[in-house]
């Protein structure tokens, strides 16, 4: 069975020019519960890689630099 | 992906799960011996796991001398669930509340407290007083991981447990884990280990459709009553689900505890309370199932008569702790608690004793049936333990556990058990293409949601165990991409016995019971003579689900008929009491 | 595998100490968070030092991670942090001593708290609360005429925690504080003067405040102290034109089993707010007097369960049949 690709609006959003990744800070990913967020090491940026959200918001809350907002999935908003 | 390695290490305590009750075994087994090698694993982070992941707005079912006494304590869950409770697990628990209490406030967990320092704790039974709010409960995580770190705990971050070891006498022996972001597999050679791994709620499937918008952390997904069955421990009465008031699509919890003293309550679409129960119960979720499925459906959180400091003041608690993103969520739908009633609905179901009472069988001494493995919080059989029952729990976990480890040695682990364990787990990464583990788990809990959930009707969980045997095939076709997935995969053969197993004991148990929760329209009386008794299920010799009775321990608080049926007595209809 | 054991590790520390110097203030940031993490004392010190670098961001990721190490030096460089000229760094610090309980910390706090700006010595009672030092009090006592609203509220929390009679005088003056939000604080304090002619005069003047939340706070105290020179001002209450108000006030009465009380509270069985219903009669409950029977029949049918079962519940303390226990 080949495997198709889906596509989906991601509720976790990083501002680039915030994000201080590059610097070497991973908080939002540590934290995660549910372990969605990962560093585009070529941007030098945090991202979310994996639609598997519980809005839970340990990444927002402890971001240092205020670059993550965590908005409520598109289903169930 | 190449195969990984694997590394062995040794531990006198292993606690699996770094939430709540974890956390607390762990510092009480290792404040019980300082120099036991104790190791917390946690599949996600400790900092920021478990159910209390952004804290918690207050206790529920705090036993504080002068405002409820532990026998009083005892007797209202026994009532509340309709007498099927071990006792001296309730007692052990109400006993050990306010110590902890204590305990947490000189770790710095803030409670809230009156103008002289003093607990200020609300009324919001009939009968007991038990809450006690905690509008500052955004810390308890930080306090949590401040003291792991001044005992110097060790701590394995990422890696899920997936396995129990159990060694040639039937003792444990440690668990395997792999890790979710290499896929390392790590074996934990352990003299005892406490399972802390939270509620199977990943089971059934939230009415938003999107799978992680559970009313639990959806991290915590059976994986722990999945080990613990096929490690042979029982699991108690899995047929009394959870089921939750929550709000509607948003998924969090109602907070009747958080605005009920302020003024807040539950109502019908014509403003009206109609809950008449006053034990969150699964009579209460009945009588919350009948009122949304009535023409007074839905049903809302009413806080408009307030008044707007209230409100602000209420506001506050509930968006900075728990589930703070609730007021964004609101706030895009233009939910003002102040003009607009917030629409609720109830919960998919789970295992949960936090607000239940199913789980893996937990003694008063968090024993389980298999010697040396503990069980606590969520995923243990004491029912309605909220976050102070995991942390009592826990630490009583973490006591037997370091006494009992000093009188055992390390079992051997079964080197043809682990090859076989390394070869399951590792089974989707050797495919290219298959299924997806989102689309098994969307299927597995669709089917949930479809023929599980009350009322329970006979010939749809059979169906349901014919679809869910389907599924089982299916796993063989499991295809993970990356070690993220893997850990996905995983996950979803933990969901798939947990619905089996929520199957299986459903059908068991030939009455009805606790309301909603066991709400079996083939069997719609409850039948004292041939159930008043828990329901065990386990693997057995052939690794077939068996069950059997367990009759309830006689009571060490007695509660006599009268006051059994007493608080249903003030339960009269305004029909009735007018005619 | 990482095993993370919160141990001496020199290696990561000389690593940490080496970025908490780099020439790149991102760096610097991330160096004092990760420095949380570390038990040792050395990274307090590097904390410590970080809340003098240049860059705000790095002074206040300082201030978040020192709430993880203890000691003398460390509430000292926090206390004096309070006064950082950015707010995200003075906030930070404030944060990190109130979420603290360390009693050594009781004489800085209370030298912070004589000096400085106003949301200093707010931040340093506000930490001083938690400890119930007695040597906070006289302080506390000079700050009720501060000119800041914030740090009199404050103060007027500390005295509450306190408990030292030799304070109580303070406390009751501060019952008439311009401010309402320090009135309110005040009659919140009260309830740790169990008793006496002028605790009760203070409450009841609360009870006349033009706040209501005043008002609603001065009855929760003479709820919980059951005050009974204050029933008749508390039947008034029931007068108020607030309901929130009026059920504290029913509250009140009703642990005070004040017979006298009967018309009022049946009056306001007939309310339109439920929840006001419902106290009513539960506290016709707890006075249990068989006079109150026939209101309490009237509310026996109400559409809302929660008064209707009271309701019962008081019938059947009044020996009015029921399922009363």
């Amino acid at each position: 069975m080949p495997l198709a690709a889906h596509d989906a609006s991601v509720p976790v959003v990083v501002d680039e020019a915030k994000c201080i990744a590059a610097k070497g800070c991973t908080v939002c990913v540590d934290v995660c519960p549910l372990d969605v967020l990962a560093i585009d090491l070529v941007r030098g940026s945090a991202f979310m890689k994996y639609d598997e959200c519980w809005y839970c918001m340990p990444c927002e809350v402890d971001c240092p630099t205020g670059a993550v907002k965590v908005n409520i999935p598109y289903l169930l908003r | 992906m190449s195969d990984p390695e694997t590394q062995t290490i040794e531990a006198d305590v292993l606690v699996i799960g770094g939430g709540t009750g974890g956390p607390m075994a762990a510092i009480r087994a290792k404040e019980a011996n300082p120099n036991l090698r104790v190791v917390l694993l946690e599949k996600a982070n400790v900092k920021r796991s478990g159910a209390i992941s952004m804290g918690m707005d207050g206790l529920n079912n705090a036993v504080i001398p002068g405002y409820a006494t532990p026998e009083q304590y005892v007797k209202e869950i026994t009532i509340a669930n309709d007498g099927i409770v071990h006792q001296k697990a309730l007692l052990a628990y109400a006993n050990g509340s306010y110590d902890m209490i204590r305990y947490l406030d000189k770790l710095d967990v803030r409670f809230e407290k009156d103008g002289a320092g003093d607990y200020a704790v609300r009324k919001v039974h009939h009968m007991g007083t038990y809450v006690l709010p905690m509008p500052e409960g955004h810390h308890v995580k930080k306090v949590l991981y401040r003291q792991l770190r001044r005992l110097r705990i060790g701590v394995i971050n990422r890696y899920m447990a997936t396995r129990l070891l159990r060694g040639a006498d039937g003792r444990i022996g440690g668990a395997i884990g792999v890790n979710t972001r290499t896929s390392e597999f790590l074996v934990i050679r352990a003299r005892t280990v406490v399972l802390a791994c939270g509620a199977a709620g990943r089971l059934g499937l939230p009415a938003s459709g999107y799978l992680f918008g559970t009313y639990e952390n959806a991290a915590n997904c059976g994986d722990g009553h999945a080990m613990a069955y096929h490690a042979g421990a029982a699991l108690a009465n899995l047929e009394c689900y959870q089921i939750n008031p929550l709000i509607k699509d948003y998924n969090g919890p109602s907070c009747a505890y958080v605005t009920g003293p302020f003024g807040g309550y539950t109502a019908n679409n014509k403003g009206n309370r109609f809950i008449e129960c006053d034990y969150w119960s699964g009579q209460m979720m009945l009588e919350f199932w009948r009122e949304l499925e009535s023409g007074n459906g839905p049903v809302f959180l009413n806080m408009r008569h307030l008044a707007p400091e209230t409100i602000g003041e209420i506001e506050t608690i509930l968006h900075s702790n728990e589930r703070p993103s609730r007021g964004r969520f609101h706030a895009r739908r233009g939910t003002d608690y102040r003009h607009r009633m917030v629409e609720m609905h109830i919960s998919e179901i789970g295992f949960c004793a936090g607000h239940s009472a199913s789980g893996v069988w937990a003694d008063e001494r968090a024993q389980t049936t298999v010697p040396g493995l503990y069980a606590v919080g969520d995923m243990a059989s004491v029912p309605h333990n909220y976050m102070l029952g995991a942390f009592v729990n826990g630490a009583i976990a973490g006591q037997e556990a370091a006494r009992f480890c000093a009188e055992v040695d390390l079992p051997m682990p079964d080197a043809e058990m682990l090859a076989a364990e390394q070869a399951r787990v590792l089974a989707p990464t050797r495919r290219a293409d298959g299924l997806t583990p989102f689309e098994v788990e969307y299927k597995t809990r669709r089917l949930v949601n479809d023929y599980l959930a009350p009322p329970k009707i006979t010939a749809k969980m059979r169906i349901a165990q014919e679809r869910f045997a389907e599924i089982r095939e299916d796993l063989d076709s499991l295809v993970a991409r990356d070690p993220h997935e893997l850990m996905r995969a995983l996950e979803v053969q933990s969901i798939l016995d947990c619905a089996d197993m929520a199957a299986a004991a459903s059908l068991y148990r030939t009455e009805s019971r606790w309301g909603f929760y066991h709400f079996r329209v083939d069997y719609p009386e409850t039948d004292n003579d041939d159930w008043f008794c828990h329901s065990l299920l386990c693997k057995d010799a052939e690794g077939r689900m068996a069950h059997r009775k367990r009759a309830v321990d006689s009571y060490v608080v007695p509660v006599d008929a009268t006051e059994m049926t007493a608080y249903q007595k003030l339960r009269i209809a305004p029909a009735q009491e007018a005619a | 595998m990482t095993m993370t054991v919160f141990d001496a590790d020199p290696d990561e520390l000389g690593v940490l100490a080496e970025r908490a110097r780099s020439a790149d203030p991102g760096v610097r940031r991330v160096a004092m968070l990760a420095l949380a993490e570390t038990a040792e004392p050395e990274a307090a010190t590097l904390l410590i030092g970080g809340l003098a670098d240049d860059a705000a961001e790095v002074r206040a990721a300082a201030a978040q991670a020192l709430e993880e190490h203890a000691g003398p030096q460390v509430i000292g460089a926090l206390a004096a942090a309070l006064e950082d000229p950015a707010p995200g760094v003075r906030e930070a610090a404030a944060v990190a001593l109130a979420d603290r309980h360390e009693p050594d910390a009781a004489p800085l706090l209370i030298a912070r708290a004589t000096r400085g700006t106003p949301f200093a010595r707010a931040a340093a009672f506000r930490a001083l609360r938690e400890l119930a030092a007695p040597a906070a009090g006289p302080v506390a006592l000079a700050a009720l005429t501060d000119a800041s609203p914030t740090v009199r509220r404050e103060a007027v929390a500390v005295l509450g925690w306190l408990r030292d009679p030799d304070t109580h005088a303070g406390l009751m003056r501060s019952a008439g504080d311009p401010e309402a939000e320090v009135r309110r604080a005040a009659m919140t304090a009260l309830v740790s003067v169990r008793s006496g002619v002028p605790a009760v005069a203070a409450l009841l003047s609360g009870l006349r405040d033009s706040d209501w939340q005043v008002r609603e706070e001065a009855a929760a105290t003479l709820a919980r102290n059951r005050l009974a020179e204050a029933e008749t001002a508390l039947i008034r209450a029931m007068d108020d034109p607030v309901w929130q108000v009026q059920l504290k006030a029913a509250a009140a009465l009703g642990r005070l089993r004040a017979v006298a009380a009967l018309p009022m509270l049946a009056i306001a069985l007939a309310s339109e707010v439920s929840n006001l219903r419902r106290e009513a009669a539960a506290a016709l409950g707890e006075i249990a007097d068989p006079a109150a029977l026939p209101a309490l029949h009237k509310v026996a049918a109400d559409p809302d369960p929660e008064v209707r079962k009271t309701a019962l519940w008081a019938i059947g303390r009044c020996g009015g049949g029921g399922a009363g226990h």
